[in-house]
């Protein structure tokens, strides 16, 4: 990655135990209720270098939101404390929220009656910014975001994605070192998507740490320089992607079609690494399934016993393990499946 | 365009805490509400002509029971002490919908705020969360202020009352010292809502009750004894009695006007304070539980 991340400096975030207990009531009928405690968090303790870019992964109702919030003084966790950019999170609060620009509650958080760029003056203002400054400010978001087009009409007549930009540029607008972005694409088209990943690329070359959430595992493998998969407010893996990925120990697969003579299965059969070659049917059309280790150290000799046994050889296509295995791996569930007690 | 860099921005410049940004932060708040509420035309229409309509009832019913409106006039007097009753309905309408506005308003702005999310917005700012408060406080009651003017003028020239006569300056002193206490209340109603989300249900209630202990239609000495007590301790109403006594020439509370003036300036200190207390208190707990997000 393009960021040196100083692993030996003070972590720019610090979680020591925290937890998080919301208290929620049941309707028993007319009159009764049901008070119940649930744990969102439960004695969390994670750090963040300056200069990464730190990936929470977690179905809904993990844990990702509520930890967010903390982060941020929009709660008071039950127990533990948190230091971010050095402040305490109960005993500085203000400190923390000049240090942290936050894109939460997706399009939420813009007044819808005034236009895009009245909100990015409001809340500029709002994170007292210097006016001159400001003003440079919004001119640079609407050109880097590209937000000219609908910048001046009021946000209610706004694209969800459009909302999106506008609130991102909210977030950036002190300037601040540490930006936390919770789903920032989740209301994006792919175009938007990707211009918006690659400024969060840029906005880290500058120095900046970043908090990402998403659902999107190849959005996460593609930015994050290490990610902590969240579950029922514990942290069950905190790694880099790659890592994760290894630690899964999970076969690559190599599909294969065309005409392959028995001799080329022999021959494929025993590589090293190769576990398995069987013929598998699918929507009518058959192919040969290839089980091995590492498809890397595999494909060489593949190829030459392709090549030279005469088979023909119509497609290869190579399956490597991805972080959403690795997540169903760590949980038994995929990241779509919803674990809310209560609402995030 | 001239593009500027990234780097033209530092995190330090967010740390000029001065006096001029969070003047600048208030002032940004005030506007930016009443651009929204300009953007809603037919809202501001209504609270002009508001008063004339609440007004009119009363007083049409009050000449239909009298007879006339001079046998209406003769039995007003023997109740209030003044015999023009229209003017006495049109100032406690008036009053009625200032005070209403300013609980009303401002409760349901954050209950607004805290629906779309901006709410959220707003805590995540360096903008501590009193200047907000104040700030809508101040946009709440410049807009009723503005609405009870030309709402009075509408309502004197529908029922050919002169404004003018009486002492106009005394009067308007008596309700924007008597108004600031009803901010105090107007924390403390936000709060409620916050934390019990029933912004349509409270305000329903307390329409009702602010309008009784205020006596908008009918002094409030013919009230039953337990409620005229708790009427005294209530802000509002010495703001409508005191305004009556600026322009009609009736007695007030405590005898004189520099007396009844120093009450409404204590309630303008005590019930601020104990508002942003009570409210500051729900925050905290909001935030100890599920925060202001939820809603």
């Amino acid at each position: 990655m393009a960021v040196d991340i100083g692993q030996n400096e003070k972590p720019i975030i610090k979680v020591e135990g925290v937890s998080k207990n919301y208290i929620t009531k049941t309707r028993m009928g007319l009159f009764k209720k049901e008070i119940k405690v649930v744990e969102a968090l439960k004695e969390l303790n994670l750090e963040i270098q300056p200069g990464e870019i730190f990936g929470l992964l977690g179905p809904n109702g993990a844990g990702k939101t509520t930890l967010i919030k903390i982060l941020t003084t929009l709660l008071i966790p039950t127990g533990g404390t948190a230091m971010v950019a050095n402040y305490d999170i109960v005993e500085d609060a203000n400190d923390v929220r000049r240090s942290v620009g936050c894109m939460l509650m997706g399009e939420r958080g813009l007044y819808w009656k005034l236009t895009g760029r009245e909100n990015l003056h409001l809340f500029g203002s709002l994170y007292r910014v210097p006016n001159d400054y400001k003003v440079k400010k919004i001119e640079w978001l609407i050109e880097v975001l590209e937000l000219e087009e609908f910048i001046d009409r009021p946000v209610e007549s706004f694209s969800s994605g459009q909302k999106m930009k506008v609130a991102f540029a909210k977030a950036l607008i002190h300037d601040a070192p540490i930006l936390i972005l919770d789903e920032p694409t989740i209301a994006m088209d792919f175009a938007a998507a990707r211009k918006l990943r690659e400024v969060v690329k840029m906005l880290n070359k500058e120095g900046k740490t970043i908090i990402y959430t998403t659902h999107l595992m190849d959005e996460a493998q593609d930015l994050c320089n290490r990610i902590a998969i969240i579950d029922h407010g514990e942290i069950i893996a905190l790694d880099t992607p790659e890592n994760l990925i290894d630690q899964l120990e999970q076969d690559d697969i190599i599909t294969l079609s065309g005409e392959i003579s028995e001799k080329t299965i022999e021959q494929i059969k025993s590589i090293e690494g190769v576990h398995d070659m069987s013929l598998v049917s699918k929507n009518g059309n058959e192919h040969y399934k290839i089980i091995c280790i590492d498809h890397k150290k595999v494909l060489p000799g593949l190829i030459t016993s392709i090549t030279a046994n005469g088979s023909v050889v119509n497609s290869i296509n190579v399956e490597e393990p991805t972080l959403g295995d690795v997540f169903i791996k760590l949980t038994g569930r995929s990241l779509s499946e919803d674990t809310t007690e209560r609402g995030e | 365009m001239a593009v500027v860099t990234l780097k033209e921005f530092s995190p330090s410049l967010a740390k000029s805490y001065n006096q001029k940004s969070f003047t600048h932060a208030f002032w940004m708040i005030f506007k930016s509400k009443w651009t929204i509420i300009s953007r809603y035309k037919g809202f501001l229409v209504f609270e002009m002509i508001f008063p004339t309509i609440f007004a009119a009832l009363p007083i049409i019913m009050g000449i239909a029971f009298a007879g006339s409106i001079e046998a209406a006039r003769t039995n007003f007097m023997l109740q209030t002490g003044t015999e023009d009753f229209v003017s006495y309905m049109v100032i406690g309408a008036g009053i009625y919908f200032v005070v209403n506005t300013a609980l009303w308003n401002f409760g349901m702005l954050l209950r607004w705020d805290q629906q779309s999310g901006v709410l959220e917005s707003y805590y995540l700012t360096t903008t501590p969360v009193p200047v907000y408060l104040m700030a809508s406080g101040l946009y709440a009651l410049s807009r009723s202020m503005i609405s009870f003017i030309i709402g009075f003028l509408i309502a004197c020239a529908v029922f050919q009352v002169n404004p003018m006569k009486g002492d106009l300056l005394f009067a308007i002193i008596f309700l924007i010292i008597g108004i600031i206490p009803v901010y105090g209340l107007s924390f403390i109603f936000g709060a409620i809502i916050l934390k019990y989300k029933q912004a349509n249900s409270i305000m329903g209630i307390t329409q009702w009750l602010v309008s009784l202990f205020m006596g908008i239609f009918f002094p409030i000495t013919i009230l039953p004894w337990i409620l005229q007590k708790i009427a005294y301790g209530f802000p509002p109403s010495w703001v409508t009695t005191d305004v009556r006594a600026s322009l009609l020439g009736l007695e007030y509370y405590l005898g004189s006007w520099w007396a009844d003036l120093s009450m409404l300036a204590f309630f303008a200190i005590v019930f601020p304070i104990f508002g942003y207390y009570f409210y500051h208190r729900i925050e905290t707990s909001s935030k100890k539980n599920a925060g202001l997000g939820q809603f």
